[in-house]
């Protein structure tokens, strides 16, 4: 239940109960209960990704985590946050974290870290710069935990299709890193600005699937 | 066999990928490049069993503590144990996802294995029965572990430390004390304290039935990555790495267990290849450094 709100089974159930829906004789009622709530699930959700060594609780509330005179290429990634029944989640809290341009984490510290919350729609941006390969690793990565009332919470990671891993073409080869679960994590990468200001921009929606 | 200052060194035909010893001093195995696992007997360095992968791609592997039961998980979610004195399949299982972390109890007959965020599920090996399933963790378990009786299920994960009765699977404690990822695991030898130790760079000792922490170690100059309580009781030892690179080794500390006081630690001259060693039940710390062309175990304690 959401936002003391019926689900569509519990909506269903009732209106079964007290008469308000019938369902023809060539299909049981519980069958269409359950292929209707099935069709509340229009977006699937995000596949999972390893927590890792380096995650750390208590990252400070910043968009900005690329400061003054960083190296590496500028990134900006932007997304949303929805649950499966393709909801935009107001509240999601993402904690994020990923290595420095050199692959470097900071454990001592909270460079390149973070807590977001979803503004409304579900909508989170942050900058900062397109992280190293970590040497234990196959491909750069930025690491997500994301949670919201009612649903999973979800550790996962986002990866660039610009990784020179994927030789060009991440659709063909995402397997080379084992640990990426499915082809969406790896997501394209628009560059903008001019060769002076460049910044590489990313787009990852994230789904959470319900409690 | 052949010796080398303060161990031996095992030829092996083809890169390892990565390698196990058993407790009990007698078995060590390592997955290698040519997608075979060759097994070992360390009492006069013979192959005794080969076994063929095929094509799975290899994710992790784990062994009994008499080294007669060989993990091995491949990252389309087949999970496998063999028989060393036989070399038949005692045990398969396919999970959803792959493992991020798998243990067997100390006599070998439970099986813990932990499929991302899935639930962890813990089997009796001989039988393949799925005897419990406890609630998964989001990113997955990064440690697991038995107390020596087999009471007690200690888990790791990215935020807390939690302790299961292995044998109800109900929740006997919890610890969120840590603020990095925790990466090791072990208990003490009587199973009333369970040691965990991470990216914090410090090992804390916390009670087992409460989950408080009672005693921590001063920050060390790296993260732990594979801690292991000697066969006495005694002795703590942390396998650490650096942080900049997971497979760039660091020393090997060791503590008194009780009161914490660090003893002299060990810094392989080849470089310590992190968790795959450990205590063996006669006293020793072994530590493995895998080398292009051959597996060196030697003698830390």
């Amino acid at each position: 239940m959401q936002h003391g709100l019926l689900t569509r089974r519990e909506l269903l159930d009732r209106c079964a109960s007290l008469g308000f829906l019938t369902v023809s004789v060539s299909f049981a009622l519980p069958d269409a209960v359950t292929a209707w709530a099935e069709q509340d699930h229009v977006r699937e959700a995000t596949a999972w990704d390893e927590v890792g060594p380096f995650y750390k609780r208590n990252a400070p509330h910043t968009a900005h985590l690329r400061g003054p005179g960083d190296s590496g290429l500028p990134l900006s990634v932007s997304g949303q946050v929805f649950d499966t029944r393709g909801r935009a989640l107001d509240h999601a809290t993402l904690e994020i974290w990923h290595a420095d341009h050199l692959g470097h984490y900071d454990i001592d510290g909270y460079r390149y870290r973070t807590t977001l919350r979803a503004e409304r729609s579900g909508k989170y941006s942050f900058d900062s710069v397109i992280p190293g390969h970590y040497p234990d690793r196959v491909c750069q990565h930025v690491h997500y935990r994301v949670s919201a009332p009612g649903c999973k919470t979800l550790v996962t990671q986002m990866y660039f299709a610009t990784d020179p891993v994927f030789e060009g073409d991440p659709d063909r080869n995402y397997k080379k890193d084992p640990v990426i679960q499915s082809r969406d994590l790896v997501r394209p990468v628009t560059i903008g600005g001019n060769p002076k200001t460049m910044v590489a921009s990313v787009t990852f929606e994230i789904v959470l699937e319900p409690v | 066999v052949t010796v080398i200052p303060r161990g031996i060194a095992l030829p092996a035909p083809s890169p390892i990928v990565w390698s196990v010893v058993a407790r009990r001093g007698n078995i060590a195995a390592a997955v290698c490049n040519d997608q075979q696992i060759y097994v070992w007997a360390l009492a006069d360095g013979r192959v005794v069993r080969t076994i063929d992968l095929g094509s799975r791609e290899f994710d992790m592997a784990a062994i009994s503590n008499d080294g007669e039961l060989i993990l091995v998980a491949d990252y389309a979610g087949g999970v496998t144990v063999w028989s060393c004195s036989n070399g038949g399949v005692a045990f398969e299982q396919r999970v959803r996802g792959y493992l991020t972390a798998a243990a067997f109890s100390r006599d070998g007959r439970w099986l813990a294995i932990a499929p991302g965020p899935e639930p962890l599920r813990i089997f009796d090996v001989a039988s393949n029965r799925l005897l419990h399933e406890l609630p998964g963790t989001p990113g997955g378990f990064t440690a697991l572990t038995y107390s020596r009786d087999g009471a007690l299920i200690g888990c790791a994960d990215g935020q807390s430390v939690r302790i299961y009765d292995a044998r109800t699977g109900t929740l006997v404690a919890e610890n969120n004390d840590f603020v990095l990822s925790i990466l090791a695991v072990d208990f003490t030898r009587d199973g009333k304290h369970i040691i965990a130790a991470g990216s914090d760079k410090v090992v804390a000792v916390m009670d087992s039935l409460t989950g408080k922490t009672l005693r921590r170690t001063k920050r060390l100059a790296n993260p732990v990555f594979y801690l292991d309580v000697s066969p006495a009781g005694t002795e703590l030892a942390a396998v650490t790495f650096k942080a900049n690179n997971l497979q760039s080794p660091a020393p090997v500390t060791f503590w008194n267990v009780d009161s914490l006081q660090q003893e002299p630690a060990f810094a392989s001259p080849n470089g310590v290849h992190f968790g795959l060693g450990g205590w063996t039940e006669d006293g020793h710390f072994l530590t493995v450094s895998v080398m292009p062309s051959a597996l060196h175990l030697l003698r830390a304690r």
